[in-house]
């Protein structure tokens, strides 16, 4: 009799440890499990069409941001020092050449398009992710290296195009420099991603 | 020579059964009014017992005359009774807790006499039958720490619960519909021994807003415990930060099957409508408060048609706007149970559906559930029980499309005058545009939980629960295309017609395998060492999943589905979420002699949520008691202290972050480029969190248990501390990362809640006395406030959907008002003092209005001359300084039960003290007609009876001093009637007599010839009475959301009046 007892006590035992430390090893899969629901940076960069995709992300927040509070048209026209504004904070008319230069230091109802640059660094943060991630996939994912490559210099032309529309030195109130200012500004940030750019994105 | 020791052993084992004579014992037991009791316990030691019949009589052999009996019953106190021939036993019903019970704490059983935890239990019959549909509202003012809010009457809707204070800050407060759901840090609830956190449920898959616990009836549920500090809330580790409340449904009990019928039915009465003139009245007092303010005959051409035209049909008329919406309401609920307790097999089912219609035409809530208790004994050593409960709850909520104040088309401050015509059509559309909309809200929930225990050896024993809750939302909605009738009367344009189907599951599985090891160790002198280790694994997985189709421009507006919807306006998804946590807990609770105890535990999660070099987190808590009334020197005073417990804890419990996936950097499909999907990080939390980890909340409590004259006075009292730190915060990120912010642990964002509870019971009269009178106060002083904040301490403001500001500061409350100074009115020129610089009067409003007489009174903190809330002019604070706090200081309540031979009274009330909250229903009310004639003449004009504002005329009086500014509708509108000064802040006190139920139980002669066991009408009236503030004008005190803004839209609190019969046989 003592002899089965003991056989019991020690089956006992053995089966509540073993139950345990399985369901302790099935847990351990599901606690570092991502999710399926949205992508995520390990799961994305793997295929060349989800590159394609990140790029269009590119394209399209810099689309986003250039055309938001019409910051495309003032930067690149009303620099030229050939306009005022009209009526209202939105419309604008050519100067009468016996006005003085207005420089667009004060933009009322605007500050937040027109001296906030900060969205535009989300295209950079875009360009850097796509430098930083497409160079490690594996060479499987793309049909040449020169497709992978096209990629690259893509990211690189928007990071230095990015940067050469930026003003040249911070914060200013006075931020839209006359016509002849621009050619000083200080391309030599921008330039060494032009001229990589260059040798990848085919003529 | 082992083997012959064991049967040494065995012998004498055996021989020690059968070595005394048996004495025979024959008795009755009979409760308090002579009726007997089946079913209850009589009991001479842990193996000899034996259970009364169904008269209530029984027969035991115990081992000598004069040995103790304990007598034992649910609901009743226990008796320890000296053998004899022949006995007969009263006993009498426990109101409070008795200290035989037991309590789960963690995955511990322990005995309320010897746990170190601070908790409070409210009973199942102290609760039942009261017109709710969920239980967190019943609690208010019953326990002891809990600060419950019923900020709404609408039924179905949870009110806000906090536990020892507020320790969450939300930065989100600008979305209304956030800031009412989200601002507050709730407790956990253990149902039967399964962790739910309603508030993951409702971030995840919530498109009802319909509160969870409004899944269990009421009657179900046997007891519940609240769990308040360390010792008993970190043994559920990284869920326990903010208390857990336990709560425990009832079993079968009886030992013959019984069969209870039990059904209420009530009206809720129509609330109070807001005093408003109409017509031709509200025309004469329009155009006298004009006249009061005429500075020339100028402004009477300027006047609006719709105030000097009184003969047009369109404007002359007396159009009663609330009236549209309220109505008399009806509530009607009936439980069916049956239930049974043998020795094998243990049973209770219920059956229950209730039915509340609301006081706002289209609200209410109707449920039905079905819940079945089971346990079977199935050998000595090995039980069984299977819980399965099933629920459907279906919620009318108007027109309402997200949790807003929004109950009718108008709330209460936007009215239009009455002056609008509103004909036949119009107004069926506005009532009848609720049967067009469909809304349809549907939760279900089903539970299934199953437990084994087993006894492996008599210290060990093993015991097992597996259990699945699944909770369904289902929302249909469909709102027709002409809805916004309003709309269009006000120049806008009307509503495309829209329609939606939601349809979300929330799955939670729980699996625990626990070993308990309970062990006395008997010293020679005598003294016991008692043990009890209890050793747990659980694993929780949750899996939110769901899907939403919707569109707009249905083909017709019969069609309510999403049906026929044009490609372009057709939209919809799916989406699944699954967490997983794994935990060991270890819990060790010792005492010697039942005297001095010690509690320690210790607890590891490691849950997904959390970042891959932070998965684990650890939770100890430590708890020491002494019984002080067990000592020597205490005996002689035995007859006045009957009963004295010291006992403190420390400990750390958690809280986890509410998104499941916050350490992955999760991308988003943030439109289309030229065709192609573009996909890009989530700028605003897009980040990897390798280190996220849980939020800390430390506790430390120290508390006494005191029971005096013979248990005729009881007193519960806790001193605690409660620090939280690393709390989710939103960090700025700078601007030149391109991401806006990550939301992660604050390492210095601590918030500390202080404060003290008291729970005093009492039976005032003797327990010899024919009327018996209980009593029980319970009192709780929260002192909250910021203790530490990210970068350095720097201050926070954060402005509310309501326009107010809120200040977080260090040494501040949360949620802090951070508001203008307003002192008065200036009632003359003389009264206005200059600006120090330029030598003229001082200004408001960044120096555009030079202040003149009848202005308000703002105080110029900073002093430049100007007083503005200063964002503007470079000044971040301006002249606001913290204005009020709107979190209580003191809540409590206090009730009451008489009783007198077959009638009882239960009296119940709850009250607040000490809040500031702000009164935005009569600020809207004022800015709807400030400053600017048009709003002036077509908005509903709010009663002024009381109100003495500044004229120019009463002016003319050198002593005269207004109460309020001038209200001139001719222009000089510098946005004083809004929230962004202290005017309109009141303090929000209130003491409420919440529910006043008079029972009458039939006398057992009568049921004895009906053949039924109990019979027992009851009528019951809720929401008795209020007593507020003297200066405060809200009709309800407590209908102020939890950042202490009263915006008068909540839906009002009625009136219930119920009358209910129970049979049982």
């Amino acid at each position: 009799m003592k002899i089965n007892l003991f056989k019991k006590k020690q089956m006992k035992w053995c089966l509540s440890a073993t139950a345990l430390l399985l369901l302790f090893a099935s847990c351990n899969k599901a606690l570092h499990d991502g999710p399926i629901d949205s992508t995520y940076g390990d799961a994305f960069w793997v295929s060349q069409s989800n590159v394609e995709k990140a790029t269009a992300a590119l394209y399209g927040q810099f689309r986003a941001d250039i055309r938001q509070g019409q910051s495309y048209f003032i930067f690149g026209d009303l620099t030229s020092g050939t306009f005022l504004p009209a009526s209202n904070n939105s419309n604008f008319q050519v100067k009468a050449s016996t006005n003085p230069p207005y420089n667009f230091s004060y933009v009322p109802y605007k500050e937040g398009d027109l001296q906030d640059w900060s969205r535009f660094y989300k295209v950079i943060a875009q360009a850097n992710l796509i430098l930083e991630n497409v160079p490690k996939m594996s060479a499987s994912s793309f049909p040449s290296e020169s497709s992978r490559n096209r990629y690259l210099g893509e990211a690189l032309f928007m990071r230095a195009y990015t940067y050469f529309i930026l003003p040249a030195s911070g914060e200013i109130p006075c931020m839209f420099p006359a016509p002849l200012m621009m050619l000083t500004m200080d391309i030599s940030h921008p330039l060494p991603d032009l001229m990589r750019t260059k040798s990848w994105i085919p003529a | 020579m082992k083997k012959f020791l064991f049967l040494v052993l065995c012998a004498f084992y055996v021989s020690l059964s059968y070595a005394q004579q048996g004495f025979p014992v024959a008795g009755e037991v009979v409760d308090s009014s002579g009726a007997p009791i089946a079913g209850v316990t009589v009991k001479e030691s842990s193996r000899n017992g034996t259970l009364t019949r169904e008269d209530g009589t029984f027969t035991l052999t115990v081992k000598k005359q004069g040995a103790e009996l304990t007598f034992s019953f649910i609901g009743y106190k226990t008796e320890k009774i000296a053998a004899a021939a022949q006995l007969k036993v009263t006993l009498h019903a426990s109101q409070q807790s008795d200290l035989s019970d037991v309590v789960v704490i963690g995955t511990q059983v322990q005995s309320k006499r010897t746990t170190t935890a601070a908790l409070s239990t409210v009973s199942g019959d102290e609760i039942e039958n009261l017109p709710s549909p969920s239980v967190d509202a019943l609690l208010q003012g019953r326990v002891a720490g809990l600060n419950v809010q019923v900020y709404s009457g609408e039924p179905g809707v949870a009110p806000t619960v906090v536990v020892r204070g507020n320790s969450r800050i939300n930065t989100n407060i600008g979305d209304n519909s956030v800031a009412q759901a989200q601002a507050m840090s709730g407790p956990l609830y253990v149902i039967d021994g399964v962790p739910t956190n309603p508030e993951d449920i409702s971030n995840n898959i919530d498109a009802t807003g319909t509160n969870y616990l409004a899944g269990i009836n009421i009657n179900d549920i046997e007891s519940v415990d609240v769990q308040k500090d360390a010792a008993a809330t970190a043994a559920w580790g990284s869920k326990g930060a903010n208390g857990v409340i336990y709560i425990k449904t009832r079993k079968g009990t009886s030992k013959t099957p019984q069969f209870r019928i039990n059904a209420y039915t009530g009206i809720t009465q129509r609330p109070d409508l807001l005093k408003t003139y109409t017509g031709s009245e509200e025309r004469q007092a329009k155009l006298a408060i004009i006249n009061q303010y005429i500075t020339s005959p100028d402004q009477l051409d300027g006047l609006p048609q719709l105030l000097t035209d009184s003969l047009n049909p369109y404007f002359n008329n007396a159009t009663d706007w609330q009236g549209l919406f309220y109505q008399n309401g009806t509530i009607n609920n009936i439980d069916a149970t049956v239930s049974a307790a043998t020795d094998a097999v243990n049973y209770r089912v219920s059956m229950n559906y209730y039915n509340e219609t609301g006081v706002i035409k289209q609200f209410g809530y109707q449920r039905y559930s079905i819940r079945g208790n089971f346990n079977f004994k199935i050998s000595p050593k090995l039980n069984t029980s299977l819980i399965i409960g099933l629920s459907k709850g279906d919620r009318q909520r108007g027109m309402k499309y997200y949790l807003s104040d929004e109950n009718t088309p108008f709330s209460g401050a936007s009215q239009p005058s009455s002056f609008y015509l509103l004909n036949g059509f119009d107004s069926s559309n506005y009532t009848g545009l609720y049967s067009k909309i469909r809304n349809k809200n549907i939760n279900d929930a089903y539970n299934v939980s199953f437990n084994l225990n087993y006894d492996i050896f008599p210290f060990l024993k093993y015991s097992f629960q597996g259990s699945a809750n699944i909770s369904t939302s289902d929302r249909d909605y469909f709102e027709p295309s002409n809805l916004d009738e309003v709309a269009i009367l006000q120049g806008g344009s009307a509503t495309e017609s829209y329609a939606e189907s939601d349809h979300g599951t929330f799955a939670t599985y729980f699996l625990n395998n626990g070993l308990n090891f309970i062990k006395t160790l008997d010293t020679k002198n005598g003294n016991k060492h008692n043990f009890a280790v209890t050793l747990s694994q659980q694993y929780t997985s949750d899996v939110s999943k769901g899907n939403q189709i919707y569109g707009y421009n249905t083909p017709t507006n019969d069609i309510k589905v999403v049906s026929g919807i044009p490609q372009s306006d057709l939209g919809g998804y799916s989406y699944y979420k699954k967490d997983a946590m794994l935990s060991l807990v270890g819990q060790v609770q010792y005492d010697y002699n039942s005297r001095y105890l010690l509690y320690l535990s210790y607890r590891g999660d490691a849950s997904s949520r959390f970042g891959a070099n932070s998965k684990w987190g650890y939770f100890p808590a430590i708890g020491a008691g002494w019984i002080i009334s067990d000592e020597s020197f205490m005996q002689g005073a035995k007859s006045i202290v009957s009963f004295l417990k010291l006992r403190g804890s420390w400990g750390i419990a958690g809280s986890q972050s509410p998104d499941f996936y916050a350490p992955y950097n999760s991308y988003d499909v943030s439109g289309t480029y030229d065709g192609q999907q573009a996909i890009q990080p989530n700028f605003n939390n897009g980040l990897t969190k390798n280190d996220l980890t849980w939020t800390r909340t430390e506790q430390k409590n120290i508390g006494i248990d005191l029971r005096l004259f013979n248990s005729r006075i009881s007193i519960t009292a806790d001193i605690y501390d409660k620090l939280s730190k690393d709390d989710y915060y939103d960090f700025t990120l700078p601007f030149f990362t391109g991401f806006n912010s990550i939301s992660f642990n604050a390492k210095d964002l601590w918030v500390d809640n202080r404060g003290l509870d008291i729970s005093i019971n009492t039976r005032n009269l003797s327990p010899n006395s024919k009327v018996q009178w209980n009593s029980q106060l319970v009192f709780t002083y929260n002192k909250n406030a910021i203790a530490k904040l990210p970068n350095n301490n720097r201050i926070m403001t954060i402005k509310d959907g309501y326009g107010i500001d809120r200040i977080f500061e260090v040494g501040q409350p949360i949620y802090e008002l951070y508001q203008m100074h307003y002192a008065g009115v200036y009632n003359h020129q003389d009264e206005i003092p200059f600006n120090p610089l330029t030598g003229k009067v001082i200004t408001y409003y960044k120096g555009y209005y030079p202040v003149k007489p009848g202005y308000p009174i703002w105080e110029d903190i900073n002093g430049d001359g100007d007083v503005w809330v200063g964002e503007d002019n470079g000044d971040q604070y301006g002249d606001r300084r913290p204005a009020g706090n709107p979190n209580p200081k003191f809540t409590g309540g206090f009730t009451n039960d008489i009783t007198y031979k077959n009638f009882s009274l239960q009296i119940s009330s709850v009250f607040t003290w000490k809040r500031t909250v702000v009164n935005t229903f009569f600020q809207q009310q004022m800015d709807g007609i400030g400053g600017n004639i048009n709003n002036f003449a077509k908005n509903r004009l709010p009663d002024l009876s009381d109100v003495n504002y500044w004229t120019p005329g009463k002016a003319e009086d050198p002593n005269y001093k207004a109460d309020f500014p001038s209200i001139t509708p001719f222009g000089g509108y510098f946005y004083q009637f809004w929230p962004f000064s202290d005017m309109w802040n009141v303090d929000g006190s209130y003491f409420k007599i919440k529910y006043v139920m008079l029972n009458y139980q039939l006398p057992t002669s009568v049921t004895k010839r009906l053949k039924v066991d109990k019979i027992n009408a009851y009528v019951m009236m809720d929401n008795v009475l209020i007593l507020k503030n003297k200066n405060n004008t809200m009709p309800d005190p407590e209908l102020v959301n939890s950042l202490g803004v009263y915006t008068g839209g909540l839906y009002p609190q009625p009136h219930k009046y119920t009358i209910g019969l129970n049979v049982q046989f």
